[in-house]
């Protein structure tokens, strides 16, 4: 149903963006005289987000006056873990991360950033719910995640995997030699690093694994536990025979100081703090299947849900190459977004609710202020949240999932057109909170003129004729399409009810 | 009046075709239309407990060896003796907030499978939910077991079976169970699924709109949302509609009682609901599980054995009792050996639960014993009985389907197990998977009316933007009837309101049978995504105080971790198995 001739705007910024706000496409397309070049230009700024003045999505920011950013992590411990003032306090971090984040996405003009800072959260996912995680995520977000969005994947595991959202989530932070805990073992090696597709079972030994040991392809369950040993001693200064101030901490007396094996690599016993844990981050990060694991998800986001495996190959070398480099990331994506597979993946993507909800906001030229106490945009959240994806809502470490498959069921697709049919149709006492029909120019009031004005806007490429024909036919009601419907009541109620459907029909949910 | 008298006493079997045929949901044919009169009863619950239950402390052992072991592995954690809920003179005992499972138990309502599990290695979430879902694991499976059930009219290249509302996932997305399935509506509950009536005067234009537009071509965006607009027209039945359970019933305030609540108000509207899936997370217990005396894994538990047992007994007086199997299921049980945050890691084999009114009560399977040389590689339960033998033996003895070789391709050597009453019959192992994309297809051609099918201007005159001009919701039955029948896709026609009126009646039957109110069901607490394991997440954090799912609903701290007094009771039973 989509045209092979969709403009590259569009597949740009609804891919690696969430959606075109009004004269975005005229932007990009001003960028160059060719889609190479606008495409290059566009993704070069777009990877230097220091060069992006973005001054109005920080001025909101600021006007929504959020209590928890811009804390460290002591200040955050503090506040929300250490001196919990009522039961409402402990989650304010959380619930303002869920506002903070939908401001960005739909208000930031680094959005390529803000595309990014989702897929690692969920690459690194936490529940945000968790008694730890719901204080500490914001701090999480800001200090652990987005530093890194573009840079170096070792650095950034490190990060995650020293955090006390990450310890807590994973159940490190009390794993000792007597007691060894290996969920965050497991998923360090499953989700974060080498993925389950290297994940060779239950049943093997390490010996067994070709390549051991100078290079084994995958990891078996001996791998999780010698991880674990690794890790026992990775803790959070809580107050527990130490100080309590939520950073990092190694105890010495939960390590396990005898040797390991992890991925045919000896460990050798009685290393320095940290080192054992450490080692077996590098071995990971450098290990190909991380390689492979990382660019496949990366190409998922940005391409295909099943995408091209040429395309996953290159990306992984590439990975590779960069793998010292502090824009390693950067350059990562920069391949995958200049391939000729990216060109051609047209509509091979869901909009998942978030990027259905944020396109929205910015097609309608929206204003919310995701204020902590905006009564707006607490109801907008609420209508939001429906659609099963709340913003850090995920309870398992794997994370939202990636496909239309999961987002395009019938709770996901009747939930946005509740969202979009309330938006549209909210007002006080005649002012409307999104005025479409005031948005509509004075000059277009035949059907024919409403639906193309709105169609263009909102998507920018030529949907199915069927699809044209019945919102014309709605928008007509029996008269001639290119009659002037004139400005009744009738006419703007319909306007209004058009430009929601919009949002409603099948073209509108991919990207 | 059960769904059968009902097609049977007051719709003529052309008339019956008629409904199937053109309710945009089902059947072609006039044979199925029988079929799907005198065999489309059934309905299997799935019900899957993500993040992999503690199956030993649901179901310790009470004495001899194994209790030794248990003990000695489970130090802190371990259930006492004396509290558990012994069964049926076995070594075994019901977790003391499992009561009510213990009374269905005692009545025969209840079977439990000792050892059951699948039988890959791996000690996964992912992998195992994942193998699970889709019902195998030996050969690469693109669609899940139940997506699976729902299509075996189609399998032979025949028709689908007939169904206004074919199955249901109770939750904000599908699980891989349905995978490839167009035919399930998600849903988390029925508040808000009716289609949005903001633009009042609109809204009925609105509505058909979109249906022309959804049912203008085919791919995955298309059928999701055509079962969509098809699902809200059936749920908007209940809009409004308070359920009330059967006399002296009262579902739990908590999801799963929720969830089965909403379960049983779909089945007695009799709308041909075959599969219903429904997930509960919260049971990757890593730390601070709790024991028997109370805590975080005691209220998983509490819950889930509340929910059944008030389910079953909302049934039991009615045609429903014996059409309705439960089954209970997770991807792996844990270890048996306890760690040091009191919790317990990843396991391997565990327990099934089968529920219902066709239920042969009891213990089925065989228990696989804790000792040293009796464990999966030496540390976790293992693997007496593949899962898919008992849902194979459910499908066989309920579904009267024998088609192994496509429900569960992989799966061989069935032998009967007999959760269920039923026939046995020889499982047909070369009966083939379909490909998913022509599952989809075979769906597709049974899916909204087309002109060929006979049901053409299904919206003229019911849906029709230029002459409505109401707000659409319709205050009389008439209205209503018609305007569902026409979004439905039933046919402008008699058939179409004759089996919509046909449910309105039963709603308000139910209306008027309504005695005591049901606990409020509001959307106050929200739901948690439960596809998929509660990692940490709401199992309790670390060294801290416990967490729970809702925030509305804090766990008491756990308990400190020593075992209460009890070591092995004097008249802790022995004998039997």
């Amino acid at each position: 149903m989509y045209q092979t001739d969709t403009p590259l705007a569009v597949l740009v910024l609804n891919r690696i963006g969430f959606g075109p706000r009004p004269g975005d496409i005229e932007a990009f397309d001003a960028l160059g005289d060719n889609d190479d070049d606008r495409l290059s230009a566009y993704v070069d700024t777009q990877l230097d987000p220091a060069s992006i003045d973005d001054d109005d999505a920080e001025a909101r920011i600021d006007r929504a006056n959020y209590a928890s950013t811009g804390q460290s992590r002591t200040e955050a411990w503090d506040s929300y873990v250490r001196n919990v003032d009522g039961n409402n306090q402990v989650s304010t971090p959380l619930e303002e991360l869920r506002r903070l984040a939908m401001l960005r996405a739909t208000y930031s003009e680094r959005q390529l950033v803000e595309v990014l800072a989702d897929f690692w959260h969920n690459h690194f996912n936490v529940f945000g719910e968790h008694r730890i995680a719901r204080a500490m995520i914001m701090h999480y977000d800001s200090q652990v995640i987005r530093p890194h969005v573009l840079g170096n994947f070792r650095t950034l595991l490190g990060e995650v995997s020293r955090s006390s959202t990450m310890l807590y989530y994973l159940d490190n932070v009390a794993s000792s030699d007597g007691g060894p805990n290996e969920n965050f073992a497991r998923e360090l090696l499953e989700l974060h690093t080498l993925g389950a597709e290297n994940y060779l079972g239950a049943g093997l030994s390490q010996a067994d694994v070709e390549g051991f040991p100078d290079a084994p392809v995958g990891y078996v369950d001996d791998d999780v536990y010698e991880t674990t040993r690794a890790f026992t001693g990775w803790s959070v200064a809580n107050g527990t025979d130490s100080e309590d101030t939520g950073e990092f901490l190694f105890r010495r007396t939960l390590h396990d100081r005898f040797q390991k094996t992890v991925l045919g690599t000896f460990i050798r016993a009685d290393q320095g703090d940290n080192v054992d844990g450490e080692q077996v981050l590098d071995i990971l990060a450098q290990h190909p299947g991380t390689a492979r694991h990382l660019s496949r998800k990366l190409c998922r986001r940005l391409v295909a849900d099943d995408p091209p495996e040429e395309l996953v190959e290159s990306t992984a070398e590439v990975f590779t190459s960069a793998i010292d480099d502090d824009d390693q990331i950067a350059q990562v994506v920069r391949h995958i977004v200049m391939s000729d597979q990216f060109r051609t993946s047209v509509g091979l993507k869901a909009k998942r609710p978030f990027e259905a909800t944020t396109a929205f906001l910015r097609a309608t030229g929206a204003e919310l202020s995701f204020g902590p106490d905006d009564e707006q945009s607490t109801r907008f959240v609420r209508l939001y949240n429906e659609m099963g994806q709340q913003l850090f809502g995920w309870p398992a470490p794997d994370g939202f999932p990636d496909s239309a498959r999961y987002w395009l069921n019938t709770n996901s697709l009747f939930k946005r057109w509740r969202l979009v049919n309330a938006s549209l149709a909210s007002a006080v006492d005649g002012n409307y909170w999104i005025d479409v029909y005031a948005a509509t120019p004075r000059e277009v009031r035949t059907a024919d003129g409403v639906v193309d004005f709105w169609l263009r806007r909102i998507l920018g490429f030529e949907v199915a004729d069927a699809t044209r024909r019945s919102l014309v036919e709605f928008m007509a009601q029996g008269f001639d399409p290119s009659f002037d419907l004139g400005d009744s009541d009738s006419t703007i109620s319909r306007i209004r009810a058009l430009v929601s459907m919009v949002f409603m029909i099948p073209e509108y949910q991919q990207r | 009046m059960n769904r059968r008298s009902f097609l049977q006493g007051t719709v003529a079997g052309a008339v019956i075709s008629n409904v199937m045929f053109h309710n945009g949901l089902g059947v072609a044919g006039a044979q199925d239309a029988a079929d799907a009169v005198t065999g489309q009863g059934e309905v299997i619950v799935n019900v899957f407990l993500r993040g992999g239950a503690d199956y030993l402390n649901w179901l310790p052992p009470m004495g001899g060896d194994d209790r030794r072991h248990y003990e000695t592995a489970r130090s802190r954690l371990f259930v006492p003796a004396e509290e558990l809920l012994g069964l049926d003179g076995s070594e075994l005992g019901l977790h003391p907030a499992a009561a009510p499972m213990a009374e269905l138990f005692e009545e025969g309502a209840l079977a439990i499978v000792l050892g059951a599990g699948h039988t890959a290695d791996t000690r996964s979430h992912f992998d195992a939910q994942r193998l699970m879902d889709y019902g195998g694991h030996e050969v690469d499976l693109r669609s899940g077991w139940m997506a699976r059930l729902l299509g075996r009219g189609a399998l032979d290249g025949g028709a689908l079976p007939a169904s206004l509302l074919p199955a249901v996932a109770l939750n904000s997305a599908t699980p891989d169970s349905f995978a490839t399935s167009n035919r399930v509506i998600a849903l988390p509950n029925l508040n808000g699924f009716g289609f949005p009536g903001e633009f009042s005067q609109w809204q009925a234009a609105q509505r058909s709109t979109l249906r022309a537009i959804y049912e203008s071509n085919d791919s995955g965006v298309h059928r999701a949302g055509l079962r969509a607009i098809e699902g809200s027209n059936v749920l908007e039945l209940n809009a409004g509609n308070e359920y009330t359970p059967a006399s002296g019933v009262e579902y739990q305030g908590d999801e799963f009682g929720r969830s089965l609540a909403t379960i049983a108000q779909l089945i007695k509207l009799d709308l041909g609901m075959t599969a219903v899936s429904i997930d509960i997370g919260g049971w990757d217990t890593h730390t601070a599980q709790g024991d028997g005396s109370g805590g975080f894994f005691s209220q998983q538990v509490g819950e889930v054995a509340n929910g059944l047992h008030a389910f079953y007994a909302d049934l039991a007086d009615t045609d429903h009792a014996g059409r309705t199997t439960v089954v209970v299921q997770s991807e792996f049980g844990r270890r048996l050996r306890e760690n040091a945050n009191g919790g317990t890691d990843h396991g391997h084999g565990g327990l099934m639960f089968v529920m219902g009114g066709s239920v042969n009560g009891g213990f089925h399977g065989e228990w696989p014993g804790l000792d040293q040389d009796q464990l999966y590689q030496r540390a976790d339960v293992a693997v007496t009985t593949d899962y898919r033998r008992v849902l194979s033996d459910i499908i066989i003895r309920r579904f009267g389907d024998n088609r192994l070789g496509a429900l569960f391709p992989g799966y061989e050597n069935h032998e009967p197990l007999g959760v269920v009453e039923g026939a046995d019959m020889d499982p047909d192992y070369t009966s083939e998977l379909p490909d998913p994309a022509e599952l989809e297809e075979a769906e597709e051609a049974v899916g909204p009316v087309t002109g060929a099918a006979g049901g053409t201007a299904v919206e003229a005159g019911t849906d029709s933007p230029v002459t409505d001009t109401n707000d659409g919701s319709g205050d009389s039955n008439d209205t209503q009837v018609a305007l569902i029948a026409g979004g439905i896709g039933l046919g402008a026609g008699v058939a179409g309101t004759a089996a919509v009126a046909a449910l309105l009646a039963r709603r308000k039957r139910m209306q008027a049978s309504a005695t005591t109110p049901e606990p409020n069901t509001g959307a106050a607490a929200r739901r948690v995504d439960l596809t998929r394991p509660e990692h940490g997440g709401n199992a309790p954090a670390g060294s801290q105080a416990a967490t729970a799912p809702a925030e509305s609903s804090p766990v008491p701290p756990p308990p400190a971790g020593e075992p209460t007094d009890a070591g092995l009771p004097a008249g802790s039973p022995s004998g039997g198995d």
